[in-house]
């Protein structure tokens, strides 16, 4: 079966701080595709890259060198107008900081992808109350950001996520805020979208039961690619030790 | 439409980061327009352009270049304080033209309340300038006028702004990256300018020579020159200078004397992020004063120079407040480390008026050496009135003394509260 490449970066290079004296590397040709319905994790040390790596994966940043290209067509020759219709209609972000705005109540944080695009009143209505039930954040929804617990202002930010239903989820640090049961139950909702429904899942984390959900791992360090591990045909356990095992061949280094 | 009640939403809640915004419109509205008043009035005789035998076309130039950069700051905060909003706004799928109405929306409504109350408050202020203007020059007549030609390049003026602006605003968000907006990274900055490469004591010089030679001039019109030679000596000092004696000491002494070094740190750290600012408000305390002095034989001429080191310094600190206050925000942490180190609220308040004092120190001190000469050596020949000396101090301290109370009180804001409790 022939898969649809939806994501592919084509040797990407990122540099930080161009026109100060602070020049910084953060990636190094990094070159990667991803097909529809894929579940890639990427893991790696603090610093490494990963976010940088996911950003200007997903639009949010322009990479320095290198070329990006969603559905086959290449970020760069996109016009702003058509840059925008693709991520309302395929990409839903959930960034390391929940980026809420504290002007809105949960309700119109949740609604504004939806309010961008017109829908009517009653729609948003529906679908935002599904979504905040699906993540249990229904009795916040009336409340302001400031008046909610990390974990809530989370699973706030993955209901605007999900709330116009996207095709790629692009997520940094989902559960970063969220106890183990939390982590599990969104973790399980992602791969309930993934299975079912086809999503494709671009995800970072440092936690390895987490990273066990996927289909793919990549492990960044310093910059570049250091090593995949595809999960084919081991059970989440077997694939769960395998990426224990890399983080853990990370550590081993400071024993010698 | 959901996006104009978004940007409605937007404005209402974010009602203090608008004020500023709204202020600097308010302001150079009823600067442009006493401005222009002045030089358009009859009796002025002064042909903007080609034809100006006096001095008022560069005056002119300056004032609006001025103005403009005070609204293009403004604009530039407002814009990029909103850095998050328009990323989640984009993040979530908003065309540009989308975000262009968004924003302009907010501008828009800030312009409408804004330009017709400059308006009102310029037209009204016109017999207190008139007053003003025949106590220090000694003119009699009246300047109770109101001209076609105020309106026409005052209009003219704020169109430009408020086309300018939003086409700024749409460009700002076209060429920045989520990324950037999101983190809220500013985007103008003048301390990449590189100054001349002179030693640190050729920049000292160059400040003292001018006041030496200032105590002996006879003819008013050449302070000017001579001033010119002393801005290059401040902008070394502010540049290089000061920044370089800073670190020496801090290299020098360290953890001995922790307040002042913090006081100095954060003062160092002021003049970076604020340098463009600093050097605008010297420059324009000098030269404009310089003016007011070269043009003393035309009465409306010298008035109009005088009335923009007014809105210069109104404007200028206006700005500096602000910007100080952004710096402030991004301390809260700073402080409240040194809270959990064990400084006492003493302490922390030394810290706070030693930066104060220094950044606010060196905007008055620096060009006030130079009034204080010129003013003092024009008065004893008697080319000034008394009265012309006070105004020039009074325009000259007042906005920097205010300011530093304002900077104050926003800093007092920012320290932890568990640390005032605890006394
Ligand atoms: N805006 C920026 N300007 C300059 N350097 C940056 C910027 N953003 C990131 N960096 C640098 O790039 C490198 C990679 O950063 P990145 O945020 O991608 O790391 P990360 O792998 O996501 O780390 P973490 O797990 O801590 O989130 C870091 O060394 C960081 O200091
Ligand atoms: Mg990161």
């Amino acid at each position: 079966m022939e898969r649809k490449e939806i994501l592919v970066a084509d040797k990407i290079t990122k540099i930080y701080g161009i026109g100060t004296k602070n020049l910084f590397e953060a990636l190094h040709e990094v070159s990667l595709t991803m097909y529809e319905g894929e579940f890639v994790c990427i893991m790696g040390p603090s610093g490494a890259g990963k976010s940088t790596f996911i950003n200007n994966l997903s639009t949010i940043d322009i990479p320095t060198k290198g070329k990006v290209f969603i559905n086959g067509t290449e970020v760069r020759v996109m016009s702003e107008g058509q840059i925008g219709k693709f991520r309302y209609e395929n990409l839903g972000f959930i960034f390391q900081e929940f980026n809420l705005l504290d002007s809105l109540t949960i309700f119109e944080n949740i609604a504004v992808p939806l309010t961008l695009a017109n829908v009517n009143k009653e729609e948003i209505t529906q679908r935002v109350h599904d979504v905040a039930k699906k993540l249990g954040v229904e009795q916040t929804l009336d409340k302001f950001p400031n008046e909610c617990s990390g974990g809530q202002r989370q699973r706030v930010a993955i209901c605007r996520a999900l709330v116009t239903n996207p095709k790629i989820i692009i997520a940094d640090e989902p559960t970063g805020n969220l106890d183990s049961k939390n982590s599990h139950e969104i973790l399980s909702l992602f791969k309930e979208l993934n299975e079912k429904e086809g999503v494709s899942i671009l995800m970072v984390t440092h936690d390895a039961k987490i990273a066990s959900y996927s289909t793919k791992l990549l492990y960044i360090k310093d910059g570049i690619i250091d090593c995949t591990i595809e999960r084919e045909g081991l059970s989440q356990k077997e694939y769960f030790y395998k990426i224990v095992d890399i983080n853990s061949s990370e550590s081993q280094e400071l024993f010698e | 439409m959901g996006l104009i009640r978004l940007s409605l939403i937007s404005l209402k809640k974010d009602l203090s980061k608008s004020m500023f915004y709204f202020l600097t419109f308010l302001l150079t509205t009823i600067f442009i327009f006493s401005f222009f008043n002045l030089v358009f009035h009859p009796g002025a005789n002064i042909n903007l352009g080609k034809d100006d035998g006096t001095f008022v076309t560069p005056i002119a130039v300056f004032v609006i270049v001025i103005a403009m950069v005070c609204v293009f700051l403004a604009n530039n905060f407002y814009v990029s304080h909103k850095g998050k909003e328009i990323s989640i706004i984009l993040m979530s799928g908003a065309s540009v033209f989308q975000l262009g109405i968004y924003l302009f929306f907010q501008v828009f409504i800030i312009m409408i309340f804004s330009i017709p109350l400059g308006l009102l408050i310029g037209y009204l202020l016109i017999p207190f300038i008139n007053s003003l203007f025949a106590s220090t020059f000694l003119y009699q007549g009246s300047l109770f006028y109101l001209s076609k030609q105020t309106l026409v390049a005052t209009g003219a003026i704020l169109l430009f702004e408020v086309f300018w602006c939003s086409l700024l605003n749409l460009g700002y968000c076209v060429r920045s990256t989520i990324n950037s907006m999101m983190n809220e990274e500013s985007k103008i900055d003048l301390s990449g300018i590189k100054g001349p490469k002179f030693s640190h004591r050729l920049f000292i010089l160059c400040y003292f020579i001018p006041p030496v030679i200032f105590l002996f001039l006879k003819d008013s019109m050449s302070f000017l020159l001579f001033a010119l030679i002393g801005i290059i000596g401040i902008f070394g000092i502010i540049k290089k200078v000061l920044p370089d004696w800073i670190e020496k000491r801090q290299k020098n002494e360290s953890l001995q004397d922790s307040v002042q070094l913090l006081g100095l740190g954060f003062f160092h750290s002021d003049i970076q992020k604020v340098f463009g600012l600093m050097i605008i408000m010297l420059l324009s305390s000098i030269l404009l004063t310089c003016v007011t002095v070269y043009t003393l034989k035309q009465p409306l001429v010298s008035m109009v120079a005088l009335m923009s080191y007014i809105s210069v310094m109104i404007l200028m600190s206006l700005t500096i407040v602000f910007k100080i206050g952004m710096e402030l925000n991004k301390r809260k942490k700073n402080f409240q480390n040194l809270c959990y180190l064990g400084f006492s609220l003493k302490q922390i308040h030394q810290i706070i008026h030693l930066e104060m004092k220094l950044f606010y120190g060196f905007i008055l001190l620096l060009p006030f050496v130079y009034q204080v000469i010129i003013l003092l050596n024009l008065l004893i020949r008697s080319e000034v009135t008394l009265y012309f000396v006070m105004i020039i101090f009074i325009i000259q301290i007042v906005p920097v003394v205010i300011s530093y109370f304002i900077s104050i009180y926003l800093y007092k804001a920012i320290i932890p509260k568990s640390i005032i409790e605890k006394r």
